[in-house]
């Protein structure tokens, strides 16, 4: 090997030690996260707090979901996120491709309107829709917190599947209208079968968003039972004169593990549903 | 009827539901928020009087307000300058040859994807003043005497905030930057080596006009959703120490909430979704013509 | 087998024409080619036969019924696109099947039929790839089967042969002519290359605009162009054209010792005269000229040369031994000039060539 490649390779690999440092850095506060989740309590307590737990316990994890009501909150955030994605899936593949495909009046002004609403804070609405829903008897119910999600999912939704119902060939829906499939036929058996990759990255998407909703579910919600949990784990922690971090942590882990589940199984087109809504290319 | 008039009703047919639920949830509202804010109402009751512009000019005369908007300016501009920083930082770094390379990108993007409640707790577990790992750190290695307050005194609450935000925001900058430094053509820069171009002037000649489009578009988006953002900030604060984070989605909920007034609380909501519009504006615009750049 | 007649057909879009008040009238059986430069309007057409677009005014008829208001499903028809347009999440089987499967055919004749059109079409062993697996040319064999498969009146091409290389489009002409041979359809053909055109149709009709500026058997349009965009379009290399005016006695070039007598000579007609490279020649006391470009094929050469502030380019043999620089005088054969009104662009005169 000669000195010069020798300095290269050198260079290369304190570059990569210090990219991965940072990377590390980054990632620190989930390694924290972890750690802390599987750490006896002493541990945590003491001082100076250990960084690598000197033995592992899942006593934790046990105490949440068998000693707190983690457990209905994870379910009551379930149905709710999964209640609006759906609905805010079947409507936004309806409404895309009658968007992109057919021409109407009106039909510049209503894209221009879902990307506004997909911009707009939920602030704005939110005494509005808190009149609504109370004017319905729906505050306090989880329903009521399916139809202000939907409300914020929906032009998420629509403007992602856009994208993706956009980036399809023409050309193959004009092959099935003339070898004979009607129009609910050639939006079944031909645009969303294509479409199913992008469908299924904005549903992961839109299930994220809706599992993270917290303002609105904040606001309607006040019996622990129907709480979803971003305001519900808070509410353990605040209600807590001692707080239990390594329950809070183990928390942290369950709440995080059904959207590392979803993004392991659209992480092909992470970057592309992302793209997609916002600055593709 | 005609082909193109069934064609259209088709395409209207398939729009109703969505448009069914704009117009019943979003732009019947946001009337109704034009409206409220018109009144002095009680959230309690929902009822009260019409007091025409008097919310607006109450608010516009109140410290409160002005405190609000400051600091939502200071949030906003301290989120956009780190995210920027670090997200481009990081998505030339991800580019280019990096021993793992695949793990290394999971791992930066996974901020983004975390529940803002699950940030909030592990930063507030981290900031935690009496077993916190950062104050161990910082005492430990004699930067400090004392445990740092971390939010619970101005200015280092806002500072944290901004910090737990631009760490679980970036990745979107990195990816969106990414997915563009992936577009940029190779023979681009094969053309620049031929015509003698170093490493320094290929990127300033080639990859940094490449990526203006594209950072423009982050820009106007990340400025909008940070102008925005509520949970964040009411999660780890509260808006405290003394309103120090209060943000304009933060006087928001206050002033609808726990003051109950409700008149008061959409007038600041209407001064927001104003902002928001201009904003909307120079996005639209942006996407527009890289549309039209797009299919051209 | 179906005649279409498109009467008075009009698509606009605002203020935006696309086709201008067209007519025309495909017999039944015939290979009918829409040819014309990119914009031409002549894919819109093609797309309103079928059904996916429809006309801003006029009618579409099929063996004299109105389909204007019929949707694509029932005009049975087929379509070639130039993307293919396979269905890509299905298998080449699938995909064949997909129109017999629309029209509720059995599945036991749906699988004779796939194993009889794979056969003519050669694509057997590809039945159980999905057509993302393919080549271009096996992908347009495949497209080629799906409008074979269950006999439609009329068969549309947009372009179908413009993706493939050259060796694969001639080939795959050749298989297009002999479909049209064996099944004796309708066909539209939609293309901007006029050997497709001359080589494949019935008849051709020339666009530009929007507007149909001539119908006509290949041979005719070739020696009878009817206005200079026609005689510009069809035939390679590109006809010559000269600018001048008619004079008693016949042509005149502007700017250069040219002069030939024509029939229709007239006085101080301004007039553009074409001549096609083949029917230049050299000759002793033609117009002066220098040679800027010499190119060889091999079995002809391409002669470009200057005269004045004009243009010329020849097609000679192959034993021409020309070089770059080398004076010469052309003469023009005799009765293979065509005249153009230099305003309108309309050809002067009905006869093949002015004497």
């Amino acid at each position: 090997m000669t000195g010069a490649r020798m300095l290269r390779l050198g260079g290369r690999i304190c570059r990569d030690v210090l990219v991965w440092a940072a990377i590390g850095l980054i990632s620190f506060p989930l390694v924290w996260m972890v750690l802390t989740s599987l750490k006896p309590r002493i541990e945590t307590n003491g001082y100076p707090p250990s960084f690598l737990p000197s033995s592992l316990t899942l006593v934790h994890y046990y105490d949440l979901l068998f000693r707190t009501g983690f457990g209905q909150l994870f379910v009551n955030s379930l149905f709710v996120s999964l209640t609006s994605t759906l609905v805010a899936v079947l409507f936004g593949i309806a409404g895309a491709y009658g968007l992109v495909r057919f021409r109407f009046a009106a039909r510049g002004l209503m894209a221009r309107l879902v990307l506004f609403a997909y911009l707009l804070p939920a602030v704005v609405l939110l005494v509005p829709l808190y009149v609504i829903v109370a004017s319905i008897g729906l505050n306090g119910s989880l329903w009521g917190l399916v139809i202000t999600d939907t409300t914020f999912a929906l032009p998420f939704a629509l403007w992602l599947l856009r994208a993706f119902v956009a980036a399809l060939p023409p050309d193959i829906e004009a092959a099935a209208a003339i070898d004979g499939a009607g129009r609910f036929a050639i939006l079944f058996e031909i645009v969303i079968p294509q479409a199913l990759p992008g469908i299924l990255a904005t549903a992961v998407f839109t299930f994220i968003m809706a599992y993270n909703e917290y303002l609105y579910a904040l606001v309607f919600i006040n019996a622990d039972q129907s709480m979803t949990l971003p305001p519900g784990v808070l509410r353990l922690v605040k209600e807590s004169y001692d707080i239990d971090w390594n329950l809070m942590m183990a928390a942290a882990v369950v709440i995080t593990m059904p959207i590392l589940l979803l993004f392991a199984l659209v992480q092909r087109h992470f970057g592309q549903g992302l793209g997609a809504g916002s600055v593709k290319g | 009827m005609t082909l193109a008039t069934r064609n259209a009703a088709f395409g209207y047919l398939l729009m109703a539901p969505s448009v069914l639920f704009f117009v019943i949830l979003i732009a019947y509202p946001l009337g109704q928020t034009l409206v409220i804010s018109l009144y002095h109402m009680s959230t309690l009751t929902r009822t009260g009087e019409f007091i025409g512009a008097a919310n607006y000019t109450a608010l516009l005369q109140s410290g409160e307000f002005w405190n609000a908007f400051g600091n939502t300016l200071i949030w906003t501009v301290g989120c956009l300058a780190l995210q920027l920083g670090l997200g481009v930082a990081f998505a030339l770094i991800l580019h280019g040859k990096l021993f793992l390379r695949p793990i290394a990108r999971a791992l930066v993007l996974f901020p983004y994807l975390l529940s803002t409640v699950v940030a909030v707790l592990v930063w507030q577990w981290l900031f935690n003043d009496l077993y916190g790992y950062l104050n161990y750190l910082a005492e430990e290695y004699g930067v400090v005497d004392g445990p740092i307050n971390w939010l619970g005194q101005s200015p280092n609450a806002m500072i944290s905030v901004i910090v737990v935000a631009a760490w679980k925001q970036f990745p979107f900058v990195t990816i969106a930057v990414l997915a563009r430094l992936q577009g940029i053509p190779k023979a681009l820069y094969d053309a620049a080596k031929i015509d003698g171009a170093n490493a320094w002037s290929r990127f300033w000649d080639i990859t940094v006009p490449q990526l203006k489009p594209v950072l423009a578009m982050v820009i106007i988006l990340r400025t909008i959703w940070d102008f925005k953002e509520f949970d964040l900030i009411f999660m780890m604060t509260g808006g405290g120490p003394r309103s120090s984070t209060e943000t304009l989605p933060l006087l928001v909920y206050k002033e609808v909430f726990p003051k109950l007034s409700m008149g008061s609380g959409a007038a600041i909501a209407m001064i927001m979704l104003a902002i928001m519009l201009v904003f909307f504006w120079i996005y639209a615009g942006q996407y527009d013509r890289e549309e039209s750049a797009r299919t051209r | 087998m179906a005649a279409i007649s498109l009467d008075h057909i009009r698509k606009s879009y605002g203020a935006h024409v696309i086709v201008d008040n067209l007519c025309i009238d495909v017999q039944a059986g015939e290979f009918l080619t829409l040819l014309g430069p990119s914009g031409c309007g002549k894919s819109t057409i093609l797309r309103m036969i079928a059904g996916l677009d429809s006309p801003s005014a006029g009618g579409i008829l099929f063996d004299g019924r109105r389909m204007n208001d019929v949707l694509p499903a029932d005009r049975n028809i087929a379509m070639v696109f130039q993307s293919y347009a396979l269905y890509p999440h299905m298998t080449v089987r699938q995909n064949l099947e997909y129109p017999l499967r629309k029209r509720r055919v059995p599945a036991q004749q749906r699988a004779a039929m796939v194993d009889n059109v794979a056969g003519i079409l050669q694509i057997g062993p590809l039945l159980d790839r999905r057509s993302s697996q393919l080549s271009g040319g096996q992908q347009q064999r495949v497209a080629l089967g799906r409008a074979m498969i269950r006999s439609p009146d009329v068969f549309l091409f947009d372009e179908p042969l413009s993706n493939l290389d050259a060796t694969l489009r001639a080939h795959m002409r050749a298989e297009i002519i002999q479909l049209h041979q064996r099944l004796g359809k309708t066909m539209v053909y939609v293309t901007h290359d006029q050997i497709e055109a001359m080589t494949m149709s019935t008849r051709i009709a020339v666009l530009e605009g929007g507007k149909l500026l001539q119908l006509g058997p290949p041979a005719e349009v070739y020696a009878r162009p009817a206005t200079r965009f026609v005689a510009s379009f069809v035939g390679t290399p590109r006809m010559n054209f000269l600018p001048g005016a008619l004079v008693p006695g016949g042509f005149r070039a502007d700017g250069l010792a040219l002069e030939i007598a024509v029939a229709h000579a007239a006085d101080a007609v301004r007039v553009t005269a074409g001549v096609r490279p083949q029917d230049l020649l050299l000759a002793k006391d033609g117009l002066p000229a220098r040679v800027t470009l010499v190119e060889r094929t091999g079995q002809e050469t391409l002669v470009t040369t200057s005269a004045g502030a004009q243009t010329l380019v020849l097609r000679l043999d192959e034993s021409c031994k020309l070089r770059i620089g080398d004076e010469i005088a052309i003469g023009v054969r005799p009765g293979k000039l065509h005249l153009f009104d230099e305003a309108s662009g309309e050809r002067l005169g009905n006869d093949d060539c002015h004497p």
